[in-house]
């Protein structure tokens, strides 16, 4: 069974190629390391610790992301950073959801 | 043996995790067990400290990483014969990491392991088949050349049967390498799909 958060129903399910927009739309503003950048994930959507490394390795391999390592501490942090093919993915991404978001729109504000 | 409450501390949910990959591709499973370091490291968890509600399952942030290393594999076609193992191999390894009940998983497993024997066995034949085909090929050509006895046409009849023969053995091997290679692709893809069967049902 799937949990919630603490009362914030989350309605509408969140499909892989919408995960990977909202991920290459917050390193669109800056490079973030994974524990930022999945806060800042789940700020907006409900995601579990682990669905988003495999996001983060699937987007890798397409090379819409590279990473880099940042000293911090006495360790390393490792980066993620939007390539010139993640921002294009991502206006595309873009450009879908206007799209979808009019007509689903449109749809549900028949009745009125 | 301890509660079943007992703690997923930090350091007992990097030791589990490090199991549960421990067969797949050394340079994925550090990356993995990095991002996951870092991530709790971050996160101001120690290594006693209980990790978060959701990372208390392994057995699911595992089958999460797995699930792309196999898509990762067979989303790229395999370039060379070992390449093809080894996607076989991490299809072959994510099916028993996949927690489904014993008794089911060795009734697959059996019948996993009785089509990859015979996809084997086909292919085998047919190396041997083209193997049997050039030798004859050119001991037939060979011995045609060393006739020194023979009347004209009978060399040349026999020349042209090794010459034949020497033909079909190369093209035979010629095909079965595409063959080898397609049937791994084939054969970690129904992999895929079993795992992710697997997965559903459980």
């Amino acid at each position: 069974m799937k949990k919630r958060k603490e009362g914030e129903a989350v309605v509408f399910n969140l499909g892989a190629p919408l995960l990977d927009a909202c991920v290459l739309a917050v390193l669109s503003k800056e490079d973030l390391y994974g524990y930022v950048l999945t806060q800042n994930i789940q700020k907006v959507v409900d995601i579990s610790e682990s669905t988003l490394y495999p996001v983060l390795r699937r987007l890798q391999k397409e090379e819409c992301l590279v990473t880099y390592d940042k000293p911090y501490m006495g360790r390393n942090r490792r980066y993620y950073q939007i390539t010139e093919q993640g921002s294009k993915k991502l206006d595309e991404y873009k450009q879908e959801w206007s799209q979808y978001k009019k007509s689903i729109d449109s749809l549900l504000d028949e009745g009125d | 043996m301890r509660g079943i409450d007992e703690k997923m501390t930090r350091e007992k949910f990097m030791c589990e995790l490090e199991k549960k990959l421990k067969r797949f591709p050394k340079e994925d499973v550090a990356d993995a067990l990095e991002f996951y370091n870092e991530y709790l490291e971050d996160a101001g968890i120690g290594m006693k400290d209980e990790v978060p509600q959701e990372m208390e399952s392994v057995d699911k942030v595992a089958s999460q990483i797995i699930a792309e290393l196999v898509d990762k594999v067979s989303s790229d076609k395999p370039t060379s014969v070992k390449k093809g193992l080894s996607g076989v191999t991490i299809a072959l390894l994510s099916i028993f990491a996949a927690p489904i009940a014993l008794p089911l998983l060795i009734c697959v497993a059996a019948l996993i392991f009785a089509v990859v024997i015979l996809i084997a066995s086909l292919l085998l034949t047919g190396l041997c088949i083209s193997a049997g085909a050039l030798i004859s090929g050119i001991v037939f050509t060979v011995s045609s050349l060393l006739t020194v006895a023979g009347t004209g046409t009978g060399i040349f009849f026999s020349l042209g049967m090794g010459l034949i023969f020497t033909g079909i053995g190369i093209l035979g091997f010629m095909g079965m390498i595409p063959l080898i290679e397609w049937s791994c692709f084939g054969v970690t893809n129904l992999f895929k799909n079993i795992s992710g069967k697997i997965k559903k049902r459980a």
